[in-house]
């Protein structure tokens, strides 16, 4: 279908005919400001093809001409099948219908409406464009920017298209309803990621198996309680069956009584035995306490006759002591006297060796003055020479700077005197033969050439002949030279020397004396050496002190004792007092032997005294001891109290000896200690065994009552039902769950085989759309795809490898996308022959300069194969879309 | 001596997979007491031994241990002999001390010690109490030395296995175990037995009695009690089954190729369990069905449930659609592949036979979303 022909009158802002001239095939565009009518002539097209004359509808009545009383007349123009078609339509007033095919009128009225659509292919009664590829082709304002969603009519007829080239693949309703349903029965049961859904019967079922399974645990694990007090009561029932037996009872009764008695009768014959032991100990100390008291007085009579023996014997030794100890002190006596004359020769040697030791000292120390005296006078010589060395050079001496400062002064004045010289005239003075001896000059006699400079008036005599006086002119040279000699003289003065001569000689004078005062110097150190580093005194005064300590020491050996006559020589004093000293080391060895014999016999004498004392001692206490045994028992009365004493310890041996024998006997009748513990432990054995088995009996008796109760109150519970019954349920809910669990897996299967066979299908079904679809969207879009349902909706774009939902994309490109589709859905009918022009209202606002250009590029390309019609109001922005430039005129034909 | 020979009544089983059904089947097994005391009226016996398991469990509630109780007491006239057996064995505070102390009828009289007792007649009993679930001595064999007055006839009263009835020889030592000589071996004139749930006659004095009340399909199609008469001492006993139960038990078997048989299959059921209303059927069907006959199937499976008691299925089917199933499917398109991609699963020998199974399901599923 190619539109040719528009032209309305008394539409919209149209009261008068208008006719849209320059639509043909291709890129159709009218540009036009806002309110020029594009719309309303869409509008117009729209209702003229699609809309039956006579309705009335609000879409219908808003063509109409404000204030108009105006019939909508539309005529349409358009080629199909190869032939020219031209439509009138009123609308509102004088309605009605003509089409003409080719020139020819070929229906009228409502004939011409649905004449129309046969036309166009439309299914009879069709009455919107929406129903037909018309309401996915013509875009109206607004309407660019959502996704190309074709109506169910679109659809059947893009699949009628489509699956004439790839068969039924979708399999149609049905195909939709089975995988709705499965999904739906799936959804009953579980959530989108598979696990059971509350509300569902998979989750019932497995919470009623989670139950069963809890409360069966449960049940059994109280039936095991229930078990295990059956198998402890039966035991129970047995111990007390086994405690309660009579004749065991009776029998272990008679066994502790006979024990009982067995032990009374072992306990008497011990208290008997235990009886005589003890009267056997008794006349066992009656007959001790006898035989002692006999004893004691055999000891008294003894002892006291030993003491008497002792007592002689002392009273002898003491007189013997005595006289030892009077002997012993007349020695002692004799000792000490002899002592002390030795002691007096003694302090009279040690006096002599003292004197021959002074006057050896004394000797010494005079020898000592004299060789002082003679260092100290020679000293005292050098020092003064040495004074007056140091003297000398103090003198002569010419300091070094003088010296330099006479030679500085001589150099100026030769300085001076050079600059006078030099600026003097010279004069040179020849003289010949003749003259020889005739000319003077200053005063000397010139023979030969002489060269003078006349720093002076210099006076030149040729003989007598004449008198040349040369004159140097005036200088401050002069003034020069007499400072320079001034200053000359003044050094020379400073030094105290004639001349720099002898100034020089001077110095060296200066240096021989300064040698000979070193040599001075190092005789008088030998001779008085200084005494130490760091002293204060020099070895002059050392000397001096030294010579005062020797006379010091020498007067005192002389008022020591001396006589002051003349001391013999220093050998002689040796030899006396080597004599002396061994007379006095003899008398200190006798004196020592002496004090050693009185210091022996005085502890001789001393020891004699105590023995003395000791045998004094022993006598009186012997005396003391005898006096207190006949104190106890005199003499005369032992002899009978010996012999009442013997009687009396013979008769307490009898009375003992018998009494043994009998305990003896009892202690025999006795069990032995082994056999009463045995016996004492069958007692104690019997009597718990007994205690053991009442006491265990009751516990028993209390257990098994227990037992019993709780037996009875369990088994009243019906658990062995309750347990199979439950049991069965699990059983039940298990075979539910796996029924439903095997449901599932074959409803899953079935809904995942169903969408993995739909996606092969609609990959199949869908291609012709993408290609189609893609050099489109390449032009825009490079390298990029569409993901479309089986709807023809586009879902995602996916360009440079990510997928964007479509909602997600910006305006512009869902807007481009958009058309982008509907383009292709349109080359995809027109290249089935079922072309329909696509006509684009009010498109690509929101399409920037460059994505415009590519989408006219695209529409361009698009118009190869089928018409289109683009209106926009946006002049300058299509100036560059290029196609067939549409005018609305007004037409007065 | 005439007496009622039965055993493994099992009163308070539970039956919690029979869901509502379960009541019915509690109360048929008390029912099946009183039919057992009716039977006794009518027989003109005196005494019902019931060879052990009389209860399902050693720890019932006091209204299960009543109950039976109950129904023993409406008949004055017969003596009634219980046995503990391997489910209610007798221990201290176990059901029969509980049972005792509740307080028993005159008529009905507990053994829970091997004591002979005197029945009248010239007649002795000697029970074999169990006192444990599994006792591993041969409690009868006391029976041998068991002394009972000249000329007595002397009937036995046990609850045990004589034989291991099939249980593989591998399972270890099998739990009261008795001796099926025995009734030779203590000069028994009758050895009442129970344990095993199906009627059975061991040796010419030794029978099973079957349990009154079937409560599983490998039992036997309906309870049973033995009516047993017994000349004199030594004479040759007469044993006479008779029916005293409600429901009748079913199994059977077979493979389908197709549905055609199934009519002529329903009617041979319906002959032979008259009425099926009391039938308790289990079903086990194998072999393989296209997806439109095992739907024909399912629609005979549903209608038979409606008509017996119950019934339990259980079905290996395999599902071979032929081709009409996948057209019903779909001829092309999405459906179709998916249905030859789940049909081609199902006969996939790599995958498991769990995952071939889920295969088959969802192409069956498939199939009912499809032709909805």
């Amino acid at each position: 279908m190619i539109i040719t022909h528009l032209a309305v009158s008394g539409v919209g802002r149209f009261r008068t005919r208008h006719v849209v001239r320059g639509l043909g095939a291709g890129l159709n565009l009218l540009c036009a400001p806002n309110e020029a009518g594009k719309s309303t002539l869409f509008r117009a097209l729209t209702l003229a093809l699609f809309a039956r004359h006579g309705s009335k509808t609000e879409e219908i009545r808003r063509l109409e001409t404000l204030g108009a009383e105006l019939p909508a007349c539309v005529e349409v123009g358009f080629q199909r099948g190869g032939a020219e078609f031209l439509l009138k339509k009123s609308f509102l007033r004088a309605t009605g219908a003509k089409l003409l095919k080719n020139g020819a009128l070929v229906a009228d009225g409502r004939a011409a409406d649905e004449a129309v659509w046969t036309a166009l292919d439309l299914s009879p009664g069709t009455s919107a464009a929406e129903e037909a590829a018309f309401g996915l082709l013509w875009v109206r304002q607004g309407q660019s920017f959502t996704p190309a969603t074709p109506s169910d009519g679109t659809r059947a007829l893009l699949s009628r298209v489509i699956e004439a080239e790839v068969g039924e693949v979708l399999g149609g309703e049905r195909g939709e309803r089975v995988l709705k349903s499965v999904t739906d029965q799936l959804a009953l049961d579980e959530t989108a990621r598979g696990q059971p859904k509350v509300g569902g019967a998979w989750k019932a079922a497995l919470d009623r198996r989670a139950e069963a399974e809890a409360t069966l645990a449960s049940l059994r694990a109280t039936l095991a309680g229930l078990e295990a007090d059956r198998t402890a009561l039966a035991d129970k029932l047995r111990e007390r069956d086994m405690l309660a037996d009579p004749a065991e009872i009776a029998r272990q009764k008679s066994d502790r009584d006979a024990a009982l008695a067995e032990r009374d009768q072992s306990v008497k014959a011990e208290q008997a035995a235990q009886q005589a032991e003890t009267e056997v100990a008794q006349r066992e100390l009656a007959l001790d306490r006898a035989r002692k008291s006999h004893e004691e007085l055999i000891g008294l009579d003894q002892r006291i006759a030993k003491t008497r023996d002792k007592i002689a014997t002392l009273t002898r030794r003491v007189a013997e002591q005595a006289d030892a100890r009077a002997a012993q002190a007349a020695r002692l006596a004799t000792q000490e006297q002899a002592f002390a004359a030795l002691a007096k020769e003694l302090a009279a040697a040690e006096r002599t060796v003292d004197r021959a030791r002074r006057q050896e000292i004394a000797a010494r120390e005079a020898e000592r003055v004299a060789e002082l005296s003679t260092r100290l006078g020679q000293a005292r010589e050098l020092r003064e020479a040495i004074a007056r060395i140091r003297h000398l050079i103090t003198t002569i001496a010419v300091p070094a700077d003088a010296i330099q400062a006479i030679e500085t002064a001589m150099q100026a004045l030769d300085a001076a005197r050079a600059r006078a010289e030099a600026k003097a005239p010279r004069v040179r003075i020849t003289v010949a033969p003749a003259g020889r001896g005739r000319i003077t000059c200053a005063d000397a006699t010139v023979d030969g050439t002489r060269d003078v400079a006349a720093v002076t008036p210099l006076t030149i005599a040729v003989g007598d002949l004449a008198t040349i006086e040369v004159v140097p002119a005036a200088s401050d040279d002069d003034a020069a030279i007499d400072a320079a000699r001034q200053a000359l003289d003044t050094a020379l003065r400073t030094a105290g020397v004639a001349s720099l001569a002898e100034a020089h000689e001077r110095r060296a004078k200066v240096a021989d004396l300064q040698t000979e005062g070193r040599g001075l110097a190092a005789e008088l150190a030998a001779i008085a050496p200084v005494p130490a580093k760091g002293a204060k005194e020099d070895g002059i005064a050392a000397l001096e002190r030294a010579l005062a300590e020797a006379q010091a020491s020498l007067d005192a050996g002389v008022a020591a004792g001396l006589d002051g006559t003349a001391l013999p020589d220093r050998d002689a004093l040796v030899r006396a007092r080597v004599e002396a000293e061994a007379a006095r080391d003899r008398l200190r060895r006798a004196h020592a032997d002496a004090q050693s014999a009185v210091l022996a016999a005085r502890s001789e004498t001393e020891a004699e005294t105590l023995r003395l004392q000791a045998a004094q001692l022993d006598l009186a206490d012997q005396q003391g001891k005898l006096a207190e045994d006949l104190a106890i028992c005199p003499d005369d009365r032992r002899v009978d109290r010996l012999a009442r004493l013997a009687a009396d310890a013979a008769q307490a041996r009898a009375g003992f000896e018998a009494a043994a024998a009998r305990a003896k006997e009892l202690r025999a009748a006795v069990p032995t200690a082994d056999s009463r513990v045995a016996l004492e432990a069958r007692v104690k054995r019997l009597t718990q065994a007994i205690d053991g088995r009442e006491k265990r009996l009751a516990e028993v008796e209390r257990e098994i009552a227990n037992l019993q109760g709780r037996v009875a109150t369990r088994g009243g519970e019906g658990l062995g039902e309750r347990e199979a019954e439950t049991a069965e349920t699990l059983a039940l809910a298990e075979t539910e769950v796996a029924a439903i669990e095997r449901r599932l897996a074959a409803l899953r299967l079935l809904r995942d085989t169903l969408t993995e066979s739909r996606r092969a299908a609609r990959d199949s079904y869908l291609g012709p759309v993408k290609t189609a679809m893609r050099p489109y969207l390449h032009a825009l879009f490079p390298g990029a795809e569409a993901a479309l349902d089986t709807g023809f909706s586009i879902d995602a774009l996916t360009r440079a490898g990510a997928g964007e939902p479509f909602t997600q994309l910006s305006d512009g490109t869902r807007e481009q996308v958009a058309i982008i589709v509907r383009l292709a859905l349109g080359r995809l009918l027109a290249e089935r022959g079922q072309a329909v022009p696509v006509v684009l209202d009010d498109s690509l606002v929101f399409s920037d300069d460059d994505r415009i250009e590519r989408m006219f590029d695209v529409l361009t390309q698009a118009a190869e194969k089928q018409q289109m019609i683009v209106l926009t109001c946006r002049s300058r922005a299509f100036l560059n879309c290029g196609g067939r430039a549409l005018t609305i005129e007004p037409d007065e034909g | 001596m005439r007496f009622v020979h039965t055993a493994d009544w099992q009163i308070g089983k539970s039956f919690v997979r029979f869901g509502d059904k379960a009541e019915a089947f509690r109360a048929a097994r008390l029912d099946a007491v009183e039919a057992i005391g009716r039977l006794a009226v009518a027989e003109g016996c005196g005494h019902v031994l019931v060879a052990g398991d009389v209860f399902d469990s050693d720890s019932p509630t006091n209204v299960t241990l009543r109950a039976p109780i109950e129904r023993m007491r409406g008949f004055a006239g017969v003596g009634w002999h219980l046995l503990p057996g391997n489910h209610d064995a007798h221990r201290p505070g176990g059901p029969w001390e509980r049972l005792v102390a509740l307080g028993l009828p005159a008529n009905v009289r507990v053994h829970v010690s091997p004591e002979p007792v005197a029945l009248g007649d010239g007649a002795v009993l000697l029970p074999a109490p169990l006192t444990s679930r599994h006792e591993t001595r041969d409690l009868t064999a006391r029976m041998d030395d068991t002394a009972t007055p000249e000329g007595a006839i002397r009937i036995g009263l046990a609850h045990g296995a004589v034989t291991r009835f099939g249980t593989p020889d591998d399972e270890g030592e099998a739990a009261n175990q008795i001796d099926p000589g025995r009734a030779e071996k203590a000069g028994l004139d009758y050895l009442a037995l129970g344990d095993w749930h199906r009627t059975r006659q061991i040796g010419p004095r030794t029978w099973y009695a079957g349990t009154p009340e079937p409560d599983r399909h490998d039992s036997q199609p309906v309870g049973t009690a033995l009516v047993v008469g017994i000349a004199q001492a030594g004479a040759p006993p007469t044993v006479e089954p008779r029916p005293v139960g409600t429901y009748r038990w079913a199994t059977d078997t077979f493979d389908l190729a197709d549905t055609d048989t199934l009519a002529a299959r329903e009617a041979v059921l319906r002959n032979a369990h008259d009425p099926v209303s009391k039938l308790v059927l289990r079903l086990k069907i194998g072999g393989a069905l296209s997806i439109a006959a095992r739907r024909t199937l399912d629609e005979w499976l549903e209608r038979l449930q409606a008509s017996v008691f119950h019934l339990a299925t259980a079905l290996s089917l395999a599902i071979r659609p032929d081709a009409a199933d996948l057209e019903r499917i779909d001829f092309d398109g999405v459906l179709r592949r998916v249905a030859e991609r789940l049909k081609a699963r199902a006969a996939d020998p790599a995958l498991t036979a769990a995952e071939r199974q889920i295969a088959e399901d969802a192409l069956l599923a498939l199939y009912l979303e499809a032709t909805a």
